[in-house]
């Protein structure tokens, strides 16, 4: 049997080797953020929205808008129990700018493409530039717990390949 | 002439000897009573994420999401604050050699009763379908608020009494290093008094207030920052007892010894300093967080994986000591000559088992980039019910198969039962960890109405089978706790209670090392102390620095909520 100086020297090792895997998984991740797996987190503006208040924003009529110089804008309002629009469809390849709020309670939002997962906060929008390269529907639902049809809050993104 | 049966001691004259018995007990039975309700529905919640609708045939819940608030509050919330406020009550005192007042812990247990009940009947009337994190602005009845608060201020009276009873002790014993049970628990509880403020604070301030109607409004995202500051550190203050049995019981009911005192108390150390700053980890989705704060607070939740590490390897190596004791050979062979016929523990190494997918699976979580594909999938369920459902609740029911028999000085009523219960209860987590992580990977959400959903229908058609293995789990689990409660139940309501002299010891384990001061002829006085453990042995400082670091991470990010707050009017929408 092992004396407890020889078990305290084996620990301290692999105590050593615990903080060497720790501050790995640290850089690894880091780097992982730094080349845009999460697109937007750097750079959300910290923008509200009075949630009585939509008349006169762009979330009084959301869905896609393509700006003049071609760039393109998707507003999604989330409210118990429905997102407008519920079916977004985007081109593929082409980057969009999101723009999401939820106007009542919390609601969240996981898009199947484009590491997109949000945690929607009444006022608070979620402003985030990325790009759906892979054609295809997408389903997803509200996965914030917001009351008795939670289950039924569902999005659909449509990624269309080009013509 | 007749031999007349030895008159059996009156009730009272059980615990005659340490009183706290009674109020220990009290915590426990009433703990495992609420796990046994929010059990029962367990398996309800699991058969909807297999797709079948059981609620609709039971006119006492209104919804899924009333079954699943019951559900999360009473295990999650309930059960384990009741055990723990029990359990680390009494350990330390008799680690200390001193008897608690009563009347501050009775007046605690009663509380905390009050508030059960309190919440239980907002909850049981459809008035708090909240789930168990009961965001804001959805507003429940100001008795679950109310209740809940009450709950938390039970363990914080049982935290403060264990807290004063260490610090007396010091000054009485000057010198002495605090025994490492009396040491951990203390830590534990200190890392709680830091831990709960931010509940204490979202319930008593903002919400209670709220849903009285004394304030207008909430707002939601200080609430919800609030809510995270305690509840992440909340999961290492359900683990935390669990270690504590590990690290100092588990060795004497194996046959080893401790393997590393130094180590296990730099573990509890680290635990105190690190368990706090880490709540962001929960909110790397949120909108209104700048991303600094939370890639901070990421590499805080790394740094209290390194306590973990170091627990799995200390526990493995006495488990190791204690099979080589008692004849083991080999790498893996050794295994074979632990005590598996003893479910104290095989009940806990099972639930040690389950902590490894259950700790890596947290890391998964806790990595910002990684996360973004799990936010709130059934992935997580998956994994908080390997974490606190098993390693922590597991480890519960093994701590139970000793501490009730020598609470009550009744014997178990059926060791096979509670060997039953303890296998089907690890394979049942199993099961429905698989089932739920590999949902979570298809994109399917947590905590939802599933068999009713209208619009997943894509998702759901590439998850028939892990939906499958979560309505078998259920099932499983479902058998698991009719054994586990048959033998708690049955041993509790047995007659026959053992003679003093056959109590069942409390496992405190001896250490390697005043093994080997043993074996050389020296008394436990005259062991060396190392400087490290008495360095440890000072937890106020350790506890005032973990206090400075929260400030630190947490008070620009509150201050700047607090002052940018914009309050919502609650809602009601189930």
């Amino acid at each position: 049997m092992l004396d407890h100086h020889t078990i305290e020297k084996y620990e301290l090792g692999w105590l050593a080797l615990s903080a060497v895997l720790v501050t790995l998984l640290f850089v690894g991740v880091i780097s992982s953020m730094l080349t845009q797996t999460l697109p937007g987190i750097f750079t959300r503006q910290a923008s509200y929205l009075d949630p009585a208040k939509l008349a006169g924003t762009p979330f009084a009529a959301p869905g896609l808008k393509a700006a003049p110089d071609g760039s393109l804008d998707a507003y999604v309002v989330a409210r118990a129990f429905q997102f407008q629009p519920n079916v977004l469809r985007v081109p593929a390849g082409q980057a969009v700018t999101l723009h999401i709020v939820a106007v009542d309670v919390i609601h969240g939002l996981m898009l199947g493409q484009g590491n997109v997962n949000l945690e929607l906060m009444p006022g608070h929008i979620a402003t985030l530039k990325t790009r759906f390269n892979h054609p295809g529907t997408y389903t997803s639902q509200c996965h914030e717990y917001c009351g008795a049809g939670h289950q039924t809050m569902t999005f659909k993104l449509i990624v269309e390949a080009p013509e | 002439m007749t031999t007349v049966p030895a008159p059996t001691r009156p009730l009272e004259q059980v615990y005659a000897a340490h009183p706290e018995k009674k109020v220990t007990l009290y915590f426990l039975v009433t703990g495992l009573v609420l796990l046994l309700i929010g059990v029962a529905i367990g398996p309800l919640q699991a058969l909807n994420y297999a797709g079948i609708d059981v609620y609709r045939y039971l006119p006492f819940l209104k919804s899924y999401y009333q079954g699943l608030s019951l559900h999360g509050v009473l295990n999650a919330l309930v059960f384990t604050t009741y055990f723990i406020s029990g359990l680390l009550l009494y350990l330390p005192c008799r680690d200390l050699k001193v008897r608690p007042n009563l009347v501050v812990a009775w007046s605690a247990y009663w509380i905390m009763t009050a508030g059960v009940l309190m919440a239980a009947w907002a909850t049981l009337s459809n008035n708090a379908t909240l789930l168990y994190t009961f965001y804001p602005p959805l507003m429940g009845s100001p008795l679950f608020y109310i209740g809940a608060a009450l709950l938390v201020v039970g363990s914080l009276i049982i935290g403060v009494q264990v807290t004063l009873i260490w610090t007396i002790w010091k000054r009485e014993h000057p010198g002495e290093v605090t025994p490492l049970v009396a040491f951990m628990s203390v830590a534990t509880w200190m890392m709680w008094l830091l831990a709960s403020l931010g509940l204490v604070v979202e319930v008593a301030f903002l919400l209670i207030p709220w849903s009285l109607g004394w304030t207008a409004g909430v707002d939601p995202l200080l609430a919800r920052t609030l809510f995270w500051y305690t509840g992440h550190p909340i999961v290492y203050f359900w683990v935390l007892p669990a270690y504590i049995s590990w690290y100092a019981l588990l060795p004497s009911t194996a046959g080893g010894k401790i393997a590393s005192e130094t180590m296990a108390r730099l573990s509890f150390v680290l635990f105190l300093l690190l368990s706090v700053p880490v709540g962001l980890h929960h909110q790397y989705a949120d909108t209104g967080i700048a991303a600094p704060w939370k890639i901070i607070q990421m590499l805080l939740t790394f740094l209290v994986v390194i306590p973990s590490l170091l627990t799995a390897f200390s526990v493995g190596a006495s488990l190791d000591i204690a099979a080589r004791a008692r004849g083991g050979r080999g790498w893996i062979g050794w295994t074979r000559f632990l005590p598996w016929k003893n479910p104290v523990f095989t009940a806990q190494v099972l639930a040690m088992i389950s902590f490894i997918p259950g700790g890596a699976g947290g890391v998964v979580n806790a990595s910002a980039a990684l996360d973004s594909a799990v936010h709130n999938t059934a992935w997580i369920p998956g994994h908080f019910h390997i974490t606190v459902g098993t390693a922590t609740t597991l480890t519960f029911f093994g701590i139970s198969f000793w501490l009730l028999p020598h609470l009550t000085r009744k014997p178990l009523a059926s060791v096979k039962a509670a060997l039953w219960a303890s296998w089907l209860w690890f394979w049942g987590m199993i099961i429905f960890a698989v089932g739920m992580h590999w949902e979570g990977l298809i994109g399917i959400p947590r905590r939802t109405y599933l068999a009713t959903a209208t619009g997943l229908g894509d998702l759901i058609a590439r998850a028939h089978i892990p939906m499958a293995l979560t309505g078998i789990s259920g099932v499983v689990l479902m058998f698991a706790s009719i054994f586990y409660f048959y033998v708690i139940f049955a041993t509790l309501l047995g007659k026959a209670r053992v003679p003093e002299s056959a109590e069942m010891p409390i496992p405190f384990s001896e250490s390697l090392e005043q093994a080997e001061a043993r074996a050389a002829g020296i008394s436990p006085a005259g062991m060396k102390i190392a400087g490290a453990v008495r360095l440890l042995d000072r937890l106020w400082i350790f506890a005032a620095l973990a206090a400075l670091l929260v400030a630190l991470m947490y008070g620009p990010v509150l201050i700047d909520l607090g002052l940018n707050a914009h309050p919502l009017p609650g809602l009601r929408l189930w």
